[in-house]
């Protein structure tokens, strides 16, 4: 099979010929690689400083003169305060109705009428 | 003008008594490093060495993260939440391990760009931009709870009818 193959693929030979040798282009892919290897780490370098620069030299520092948490907490602490005391009053109440419900439940799985 | 790429700091029982004058020889501001341990030191040694840098870095504000970091290389499970620390070599970021070689003209143009941006940096006292984002996040994390007690009770109020 094998003979067979090469005797099918001579008529090709000739114009294998015309082309010359396969050229090796992994050798060369990898010198340009490792050329080419610094200057690209120093361009990602510079960007990652200037990212550093960006971030701990302008946006942090103005997030820490405007900053808005302590603010937004102090709101949130009072919200939750009044949310809670309404809720606290509304549960007190006799006819409120989670006691409505409860009573409902109560009946229900005691099997009072 | 020096190529931002990792420096081996290797301590043997011959550096060993100077060994924060080697720290303070690493220049942080400019590239980043790595210490390695001579074979021959005990468990406790390197421990007692680990601690003492660790004090060193952190008395004098030396900044070992940002921008470049500094990484202790030992087996030990030695940790005190100050330190970089990693097994072996190979465990190191990758990106800074690029071959050395002298840089031609365009590189050299780009050496000059970080190196100005270096200087900005280093006016900038980053340990306390650090701790200031530490803060922050406890801040945001104690927001992230009271909002979720909110909606909760938001929800409750209105399915009872409130």
């Amino acid at each position: 099979m094998g003979n067979d193959k090469n005797t099918k693929l001579g008529a090709f030979k000739d114009i294998e010929n015309l082309y010359g040798p396969p050229i090796n282009k992994g050798h060369d892919n990898l010198a340009r690689q490792s050329e080419f290897s610094l200057y690209n780490f120093l361009e990602r370098e510079e960007s990652r400083l200037r990212k550093i620069e960006l971030f701990c030299g302008h946006k942090v520092k103005t997030l820490e003169d405007f900053d808005q948490t302590p603010t937004i907490l102090e709101n949130q602490k009072r919200m939750l305060e009044a949310f809670e005391n309404s809720l606290i009053d509304n549960m007190l109440n006799q006819n409120a109705n989670i006691h409505q419900h409860l009573k409902h439940i109560f009946n229900k799985t005691m099997k009072l009428k | 003008m020096e190529l931002p790429l990792f420096r081996h700091v290797s301590v043997t029982r011959t550096n060993q008594s100077t060994l924060v004058s080697l720290v303070d020889s690493i220049n942080l501001n400019s590239y980043p490093a790595y210490i390695t341990f001579d074979s021959n030191f005990d468990e406790s040694e390197i421990v007692e060495m680990s601690h003492s840098i660790a004090n060193h870095l952190s008395k004098n504000g030396t900044r070992y993260k940002l921008p470049f970091p500094l990484y202790l290389i030992t087996n030990l499970a030695y940790d005190n939440h100050l330190l970089l620390i990693e097994k072996s070599t190979s465990s190191l970021p990758k990106y800074f391990k690029v071959s050395r070689r002298n840089p031609n003209q365009r590189e050299l143009q780009i050496l000059k760009r970080i190196n100005i941006l270096r200087e900005q940096i280093e006016a900038i006292p980053v340990n306390k931009i650090l701790e200031a984002i530490k803060t922050r996040s406890k801040n945001n994390r104690l927001l992230k709870e009271q909002s979720k007690r909110l909606d909760f009770y938001e929800t409750i109020t209105q399915k009872l009818g409130l």
